[in-house]
């Protein structure tokens, strides 16, 4: 008897809350949301996808067969410029794969925002990714997303081949691994200005663009590296790839 | 070694002193051969995990095509190295440097000849990847053994989970830990500070390498390293440039690690790539103070060993070798 009377009061009081708590945009503070990334995957002007041929800046015909991209350490800003709490979650963005959970939020805007391209440096220095799951961001992966000898994670995999002959055959491969803490990249600060849904959602339009990404590289003269091998072709493409994210 | 000798004492002392009530607990604490080792919180060393270990240490099917395992490169009998400079992984394909011997690793701040590695549980990443060598990859690995029963049920045993990359790194990470080379004629001396267990040639081998020779600038300790990474100019331009891989500073241009002498009779042939085949060639090496390279270290220099003090050095190694490995016996 006691304990339904506690129950029916304290689902009482939690209604009365959750009406009455909060008005939208007033108090944002007791609002929680759920923030997403939601990725268009472009080369220039169209649609990007792997095993597609496209022509780069140098016109060549170019065809990407991997693109595995770290991005972690997702930040939000209220209107104040203030920060607002957000969850330390890795992801691997794949072109296949198109939105991704950046968890809750106790609002429900989000003024400006901004993540981390590949892996932050403490977690890439600590973490050991035999300790996670298979499934989880930070395990390992197939192919590998983790150096075996000079170790550390690889923040980004882009992979694929050059038709150097002009005759139809992409027969020359170009393997872009950055790794390596001095390559971590922040995004800019985008403005974006997004209230939740009716669903407590906030989903956040990002543009990647392939083809800024090996813009002004020479691929068929500078086509591997693997950061620790050619670090300045390295560092180019994660200054490049930093810089294709746009916010719609 | 005054140290050495006091802590003894002190142990001694203490074990004296609780003599009488250790007598009655005794036989309900189970002896723990492990206890000297350090190894981290989530992986404390068992006698299961061991054993589950070893066991995929010398499985073939941690390789592309099944045909080799860490044991290929690592012979127990040869303290787990190999006798050839180079070996040869999968499918015929040349690896990258010489293997080095795995005793008291679990001494060791951190792995590979560059130092590439952080801990012994991530090191298995390095050759089970690299398509030179097994060229599996982890995630593979798990598929394979997650398939075996008999794996389950060890890892059941050993970890209480399924087999996966946590048990596979962990208990390779355990068996190697356990590697403990300390039964060597040198550990006699270590232990009673008595040099007469040397016979004469041994001993004036012991004093060109604390003197003349200056091997202990580098090779120190139980041992006889410091862990720090050296070059030693043995060519002019280094083609493996070594730890400078690993910081990308050129300042560490052909540094690798100063590698533990212990077993050094049996690990031929010698350096990061197998190229020096006996220790003989290595004396002749230091003896005339290494090869040029602009960032030789200091420590190298023109030694003027005679032809009877670089065999009486040869003496003092071979006292390094070790008859068995001490603790995971028969297991
Ligand atoms: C094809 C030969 C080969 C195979 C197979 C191989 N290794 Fe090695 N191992 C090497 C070489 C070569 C090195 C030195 C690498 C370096 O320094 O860059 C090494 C280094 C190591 C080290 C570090 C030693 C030190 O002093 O830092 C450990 C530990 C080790 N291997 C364990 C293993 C385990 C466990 C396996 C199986 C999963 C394995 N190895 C398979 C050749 C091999
Ligand atoms: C400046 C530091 C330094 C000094 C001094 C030094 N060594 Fe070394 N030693 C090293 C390093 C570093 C290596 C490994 C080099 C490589 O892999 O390329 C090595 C390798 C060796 C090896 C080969 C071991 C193996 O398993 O491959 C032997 C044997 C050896 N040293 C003996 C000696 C002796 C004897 C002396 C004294 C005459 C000596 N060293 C002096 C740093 C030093």
């Amino acid at each position: 008897m006691n304990s339904v009377f506690f129950k029916l009061v304290g689902a009482i009081t939690i209604s009365v809350l959750l009406i009455f708590g909060c008005k939208p945009d007033e108090e944002p503070k007791c609002k929680r949301s759920n923030v997403y990334l939601n990725f268009k995957y472009k080369f220039g002007d169209s649609d990007f996808a792997l095993e597609t041929p496209y022509t780069n800046s140098q016109g060549e015909s170019i065809m990407f067969t991997r693109s595995d991209v770290y991005f972690s350490n997702f930040k939000a800003q209220d209107k104040n410029g203030g920060g607002i709490e957000t969850a330390k979650i890795y992801h691997l963005m794949l072109p296949g794969q198109t939105r991704y959970s950046m968890g809750a939020i106790a609002t429900n805007y989000v003024d400006h925002c901004m993540f981390g391209i590949g892996i932050d440096s403490v977690t890439n220095k600590t973490v050991d990714p035999n300790t996670y799951p298979l499934d989880h961001p930070l395990g390992n992966k197939s192919p590998n997303m983790y150096w075996g000898w000079n170790q550390g994670y690889i923040f980004a995999a882009l992979d694929g081949y050059i038709d150097t002959a002009g005759n139809g055959n992409h027969d020359f491969k170009f393997t872009y691994h950055i790794g390596l803490n001095e390559l971590y990249r922040l995004s800019k600060s985008f403005k974006v200005a997004k209230i939740a849904d009716a669903s407590s959602n906030i989903d956040i339009n990002i543009t990647l663009d392939y083809a800024k990404i090996v813009d002004g590289v020479h691929m068929q003269t500078e086509p591997s590296t693997h950061s620790f091998s050619d670090f300045e072709l390295a560092k180019k493409l994660a200054d490049n790839l930093s810089g294709a994210f746009t916010v719609e | 070694m005054l140290c050495k000798r006091a802590g003894f004492f002190i142990v001694i002392t203490i074990f004296s002193l609780f003599w009488s009530c250790a007598e009655k607990i005794s036989s309900k604490i189970p002896f723990d051969p492990w206890e000297h080792i350090p190894a981290p919180a989530d992986n404390a060393i068992t006698e299961d995990r061991i054993k589950l270990g070893k066991r995929i240490f010398n499985d073939k099917a941690l390789s592309l095509d099944s045909t080799i395992s860490c044991a290929s490169c690592h012979l127990e009998s040869i303290a787990f190295t190999d006798s050839v400079s180079i070996h040869t992984g999968i499918k015929g394909r040349k690896g990258h440097r010489n293997s080095p011997d795995l005793f008291n690793l679990a001494f060791q701040p951190n792995f590979f000849r560059d130092g590439g590695a952080r801990t012994i549980e991530l090191q298995i990443l390095g050759p089970l990847q690299d398509s030179n060598e097994m060229g599996l990859g982890m995630v593979e690995a798990v598929r394979r053994l997650e398939l075996d029963s008999s794996y389950q049920e060890m890892a059941r045993v050993a970890y209480e989970r399924p087999i996966d990359a946590f048990v596979i790194s962990r208990s390779v990470g355990c068996y190697i830990r356990t590697l403990i080379s300390r039964d060597a004629l040198y550990d006699s001396f270590l232990e009673s500070g008595d040099s007469s267990v040397f016979n004469v040639d041994q001993k004036e081998g012991l004093k060109l390498f604390m003197g003349k020779g200056g091997c202990v600038n580098c090779h120190s300790g139980v041992d006889l390293t410091n862990y720090g990474f050296e070059n030693i100019g043995l060519y002019e331009e280094y083609v493996d440039s070594g730890r400078a891989r690993i910081t990308l500073d050129s300042k560490d241009d052909g540094k690798f690690r100063v590698p533990s002498l212990r077993n050094v009779s049996r690990t031929a042939p010698y350096m990061h790539d197998g190229s020096i085949k006996t220790l003989e060639k290595v004396l002749e090496h230091y003896n005339i103070g290494g090869g040029n390279n602009w960032n030789k270290s200091d420590k190298i220099s023109n030694l003027g060993l005679t032809e009877h003090e670089m065999k009486q050095l040869i003496a003092f190694l071979e006292t390094l070798t070790g008859n068995k490995l001490i603790g995971y016996e028969g297991i």
